[in-house]
C-alpha cells in the first residue's frame, strides 16, 4: 500500500496536477471575496449597464463574501474532483499499467485506496491553499472571522468533494474509456443534486454539508449535519468497496 | 518438484474457446517453450497464470501456491507481458528500486541494489536515469524482462520476450533467458521455432487452445519428426525432377521435395531409406551425397499444427 501511495503521490506532483489544482482553487479563494467587495463599484463603471443599477444592487459584506467563496470552492473542487481521477483506473487498464502492476503481490484494494488517498491528499492542500487565500482576503476587504469556524467549514467542504472524488473513481472502475467514465461521473453529480433538493432526502445527502459549512463559516446557529456527514463518509467508502469489487472480478 | 500445474484449464469468452482444458506440468529448472501459432491461446495462459484473467473451469498452481487475481502464487512469479507498459514519467531506476522492489516488500537498498545489477544485465545501465516515455519497443522489452526478476522469482512467464529486439540482443537475451534455469523454471511462449530450439529443453506445442503436443525437444523430434533422406546429384533439373517422381511411386514413400540438385525424400518408416538408397544408385546420375535429413522442430511444429 506505502509504495502504491508514493506513485500516486509522485505522479499527483510530475504531472503537475498538485500544480494545477492549488492554482484553481487559489484562484477560487480569491474570487469570492473580491467579486463581493468590487462587484457593485465595476457594474458602475461599465459604460452600458441602465442607470440605477447600482443603487439597488445590495452593498457587499461578509456574509456575501463568504457564500461567494463556499460557492466557487465547492463548484471548481467539484470540478477538480471530476477531472483529477476520471482516468485513474480506465487509463492503466486501457495503457497496459494497471496489468503490470496487478501481477505483483498487492491487491486491488490497495490500488484503487491509493488513488483515493493521493487524489483526497492533492485535493486537500488544494482547498488548505484556498482557506488560506479566501480567509486572508475576507479578512483584509470585510472582515476578520473566527478562523477555527471557517477552517471547519472548508473540512465539510472537502468531505463533499471527496464524495464526488470517490464516485469519479468507482465510475473510472466501472468505465471502458476516460470520457464514458467522466459521463459516469457527472450523471452521479446531477442524480446527487437533484436527490440532495427533495425534501424527504435533502437532509441525508451530501448537499446539506454546504449549507452547514457556510454557517459554520459565519459563526451562525445552525442545525450540525450530522446525518450528512455521516451518510457522505459511508458513500465515500462504500464507493471505494465497489470500485475494488468491480476491479476484482475485471480481466486486465 | 512441479513449479508450474494446471488441472483443466479452461478459457472461454462467450463461443470462443480460448483455451480448452489445459493440463501441464512443468518442473523445477526448466525452460519450457511455449510454441503456438497466432491465436493459439499462448497468451491467454500466460494471463491465467499471471492472475490476470480468470479461468472459466480448471485450476492452476505456481511454486506451488494457488493463482488467482489475488492469488499468493504472484509473490513467487516474474510476469513480462508481450508489450510492458510503464509509467513513462518514472525512470527506470526508479522503477525498479522504488516501485516494483517496493511492491514485492524489498528493503530500499536491497531494492537498489538489484535494480542497479538488472539495468546493467539488460544493457539499460546508461539510461537508469533517463526518462522511459522515450524508450523505444526494445528498450521496453529489456526493462520489462528486468522488472519481471526483480524478486528472484521461482517462476518466470514470458510472453514473447524477444520479439522487439535486434538480432544481437535477441541472441543476448535469450543466452541469459538459458542460464536462467537455474535459479528459476522458465514458461517462455513464442511463435518463433529458432528461439525455442536455441534455450528450451521442454515444448510444448498449443494450437487452437489444445496442447497438442509436451515433451522433451529431442523426444519430441524424434517422435513426431518425418523421417527423411537427402540425396543430391550432379545431374540437370529434369533428370533430378524424373527421378524424384519416380521415386515418389514407391512403397514407404510419403512425397519427395526439391530444392536445386537436392532431393528430400520424405518416408512413413526410417526403415524405408533402404528402398530410396538402391533407386539413387540404379539411377543412372552421379550422387554426390546421400545422407538422413536432420529432423527440426519446423518439421514438428507443421506437422501437429496442420494436421
Amino acid at each position: 500500500m506505502r509504495t502504491l501511495l508514493w506513485k500516486e503521490w509522485l505522479e499527483q506532483r510530475r504531472s503537475r496536477r498538485l500544480l494545477a489544482a492549488v492554482i484553481v482553487l487559489a484562484i477560487a479563494g480569491i474570487l469570492g471575496p473580491l467579486t463581493a467587495k468590487y462587484l457593485p463599484q465595476m457594474l458602475a463603471s461599465m459604460a452600458d449597464v441602465p442607470q440605477g443599477l447600482e443603487a439597488i444592487l445590495p452593498a457587499g459584506d461578509i456574509s456575501m463574501a463568504v457564500g461567494e467563496y463556499s460557492d466557487n470552492v465547492v463548484q471548481f473542487g467539484a470540478l477538480l474532483a471530476l477531472l483529477l481521477p476520471m482516468a485513474a483506473i480506465v487509463g492503466e487498464k486501457t495503457q497496459g499499467t494497471a496489468a503490470l502492476t496487478l501481477s505483483k503481490p498487492v491487491s486491488r484494494l490497495s490500488f484503487v485506496a491509493a488513488k483515493l488517498g493521493a487524489q483526497g491528499l492533492t485535493l486537500f492542500l488544494a482547498v488548505l491553499t484556498a482557506v488560506a487565500i479566501g480567509y486572508l482576503y475576507v479578512g483584509v476587504l470585510f472582515g476578520w472571522l473566527d478562523p477555527l469556524g471557517f477552517a471547519a467549514a472548508n473540512a465539510v467542504y472537502w468531505v463533499y468533494l471527496m464524495v464526488l472524488l470517490s464516485l469519479t473513481i468507482l465510475a473510472s472502475a466501472l468505465a471502458r474509456s476516460t470520457v464514458a467514465s467522466a459521463g459516469i461521473a457527472f450523471g452521479s453529480l446531477i442524480a446527487l443534486g437533484i436527490l440532495g433538493g427533495l425534501p424527504p432526502f435533502s437532509a441525508y445527502l451530501p448537499s446539506a454539508l454546504l449549507a452547514w459549512g457556510r454557517a459554520l463559516a459565519l459563526g451562525l446557529p445552525s442545525e450540525p449535519a450530522w446525518a450528512a456527514l455521516a451518510v457522505s463518509i459511508g458513500l465515500s467508502l462504500t464507493a471505494v468497496a465497489l470500485a475494488w469489487q468491480v476491479l476484482l472480478r475485471q480481466e486486465l | 518438484m512441479s513449479e508450474i500445474r494446471t488441472e483443466g484449464l479452461r478459457k472461454t469468452y462467450g463461443e470462443i474457446v480460448a483455451l480448452q482444458s489445459l493440463d501441464l506440468t512443468v518442473e523445477a529448472g526448466t525452460v519450457f517453450g511455449f510454441l503456438g501459432p497466432n491465436g493459439a491461446g499462448k497468451t491467454t495462459t500466460l494471463r491465467l497464470l499471471a492472475g490476470l484473467a480468470r479461468p472459466s473451469s480448471g485450476h492452476a498452481w505456481l511454486a506451488g501456491e494457488p493463482v488467482g487475481p489475488e492469488g499468493r502464487a504472484r509473490a513467487h512469479i516474474g510476469y513480462l507481458p508481450e508489450e510492458p507498459r510503464f509509467y513513462n514519467w518514472m525512470s527506470p531506476l526508479e522503477f525498479l528500486s522504488g516501485y516494483v522492489g517496493g511492491l514485492f516488500g524489498l528493503v530500499r537498498e536491497q531494492a537498489s541494489d538489484r535494480a542497479h545489477q538488472l539495468l546493467e544485465r539488460v544493457g539499460l545501465a546508461d539510461a537508469a536515469r533517463r526518462r522511459i516515455g522515450g524508450f523505444s519497443r526494445g528498450m521496453r522489452q529489456r526493462l520489462g524482462l528486468a522488472q519481471a526478476l526483480m524478486n528472484r522469482p521461482r517462476v518466470l512467464l514470458l510472453d514473447e520476450p524477444v520479439s522487439a529486439l535486434d538480432p544481437g540482443g535477441r541472441r543476448d537475451i535469450l543466452e541469459w533467458i538459458g542460464e536462467l534455469k537455474s535459479e528459476t523454471t522458465v514458461l517462455m511462449s513464442t511463435h518463433i521455432l529458432e528461439d525455442v530450439e536455441r534455450i528450451c529443453d521442454t515444448i510444448g506445442i498449443l494450437h487452437r487452445g489444445r496442447l497438442v503436443a509436451v515433451d522433451a525437444r529431442q523426444t519430441l523430434l524424434t517422435r513426431y519428426a518425418v523421417p527423411a533422406v537427402e540425396v543430391e546429384f550432379d545431374a540437370p533439373a529434369q533428370r533430378i525432377a524424373a527421378w524424384a517422381e519416380a521415386v515418389r511411386a514407391k512403397p514407404g514413400v510419403v512425397g519427395t521435395d526439391i530444392l536445386g540438385p537436392v532431393v528430400t525424400v520424405r518416408l512413413q518408416a526410417a526403415g524405408a531409406h533402404l528402398s530410396v538408397q538402391a533407386a539413387a544408385l540404379d539411377a543412372g546420375l552421379p550422387v554426390i551425397a546421400y545422407r538422413v535429413a536432420r529432423p527440426t522442430l519446423e518439421d514438428v511444429f507443421l506437422r501437429l499444427v496442420e494436421a
